[in-house]
């Protein structure tokens, strides 16, 4: 496992590589690292939190999760991003966003390298997704992907 | 209701507004999308909108639809707010580079407004107790866009004093009276019993939110009642208890001042300062709001 000064420089450089974000975004933001998750927060809160210790339940919002496995964005993180991301993003029509899901896969083969992607409707950054082999799956939380079904009907 | 009868002076008004439907409000998150462009949204929706004359980033809005069903909602661009939820965190004034407390934040509308005036360059600490009220809270200022934020869950009446903020927003838990559009059922008022004992758990927070203020912080109190209980009275207790004072609210907002005088016990005379907000008043639910300024 790598210290948390490289762990968190090799996330920056995972979301410039993969998701094309500009180096100098970094400046507005900090990433910590805790409890497996790398948070994003404002350079200003990064004082209190050294203080707090384990205390606190959220700090800025979730922006990776730190698998075993490596970097895994969240759908938080880059819907944040938004507009920002400029590659690896499947755009989604309403079907597929549907099919998606209900279903927690669609297939389709796309020009896109395995990994995770940004998940787009109508312009917008909606989540994240894996892509692997033709085959596109959603990751989505259970809660938020809930209240996006909900709200399907209304899509157009 | 009918106790308030005496302190209202417009009754015909206040009641005839309690009996209409809450008009569809909301407020913009321009830490997301900016006012044009969330103009634009609302026109591609199909919604007439109209700003609020007191807070730029305050819309009402016409439409059949439902207004959190919108994707444009489920990404954080507006948030549903209340227009007397707006005042509290307009009279706290929040300033970039500030140390702010919402210590009783959830569900997060008025930390993650906050965050937006600050444009996310504060450091704002949102509390609240209860496992569903934090993950609401977490949810909304995730939604939001809010990275200035972090929650924790103290009881409020036990918020470590080792941490001192300059400005402490005190959303107290209260009767909620004020949402009497929301919910019907409060229109005749909330139980006595309920308000008494409400207000010794406010009198409890609004010392602890003081203590954790420095010195020459401002703390805004407030709540969604019309009770004197749990309003005015809280405030003269804490005048006597800690040093505080009350300040002008520089809001040029209709409302009503606080009362001096409550079935026969008097406050102190700076109440006035304070804000009661009416139904009638913005086409809104009820509120109350304190500003004090923390001295010594």
């Amino acid at each position: 496992m790598p210290d948390s000064k490289s762990l968190v420089e090799e996330i920056k450089k995972y979301f410039e590589k993969r998701f094309g974000l500009s180096r100098k975004i970094w400046g507005d933001y900090i990433i910590i690292l805790r409890n497996e998750i790398g948070w994003l927060i404002n350079p200003q809160l990064h004082d209190w939190i050294f203080n707090i210790g384990n205390k606190a339940y959220s700090l800025g919002i979730p922006f990776v999760r730190l698998l075993p496995k490596g970097i895994k964005p969240t759908s938080w993180g880059l819907i944040f991003m938004g507009r920002e991301i400029t590659r690896n993003i499947i755009e989604l029509g309403l079907e597929d966003l549907r099919g998606l899901l209900y279903r927690g896969r669609i297939k389709g083969s796309r020009d896109i390298e395995t990994g995770y992607v940004a998940l787009g409707y109508n312009g917008e950054i909606i989540g994240c997704g894996f892509y692997k082999d033709g085959v596109l799956e959603n990751q989505i939380p259970k809660a938020r992907r809930k209240s996006l079904l909900e709200i399907l009907p209304q899509l157009k | 209701m009918e106790r308030y009868r005496q302190i209202i002076s417009d009754w015909d008004k206040f009641s005839y507004y309690c009996s209409q439907p809450l008009p569809k409000t909301l407020r913009v998150n321009t830490l997301k999308v900016s006012l044009d462009m969330m103009e634009k949204y609302f026109k591609k929706l199909g919604w007439s909108f109209k700003r609020f004359d007191f807070c730029l980033w305050g819309y009402e809005v016409q439409t059949g639809d439902e207004i959190s069903r919108t994707l444009e909602h489920w990404l954080g661009y507006y948030y549903i707010q209340e227009a007397t939820s707006f005042i509290s965190v307009l009279a706290l004034q929040p300033q970039p580079g500030e140390k702010i407390l919402d210590l009783c934040a959830a569900p997060g509308g008025k930390t993650t407004f906050i965050a937006q005036i600050v444009n996310n360059k504060a450091s704002i600490w949102a509390n609240d107790i209860g496992f569903r009220r934090i993950r609401a809270l977490m949810a909304n200022i995730y939604r939001m866009g809010a990275v200035s934020v972090i929650v924790t869950g103290y009881n409020g009446l036990s918020f470590p004093q080792k941490f001192k903020f300059d400005k402490v927003l005190l959303d107290a838990p209260c009767s909620g009276e004020g949402n009497m559009r929301k919910d019907p059922r409060r229109v005749k008022g909330a139980e006595l019993g309920f308000i008494n004992n409400i207000s010794g758990l406010q009198k409890g927070l609004i010392q602890r939110a003081i203590d954790v203020l420095n010195p020459g912080g401002i703390l805004v109190y407030s709540t969604c009642t019309l009770a004197p209980e749990e309003n005015e009275m809280v405030i003269d207790y804490v005048l006597r208890k800690r040093k505080v004072k009350v300040e002008d609210i520089d809001l040029n907002i209709p409302h009503s001042q606080g009362i001096t005088e409550w079935n026969g016990e008097k406050f102190h005379p700076d109440l006035t300062k304070t804000m009661r907000i009416y139904p009638h008043h913005l086409n809104s639910g009820g509120g109350y709001i304190a500003r004090l300024k923390k001295f010594g």
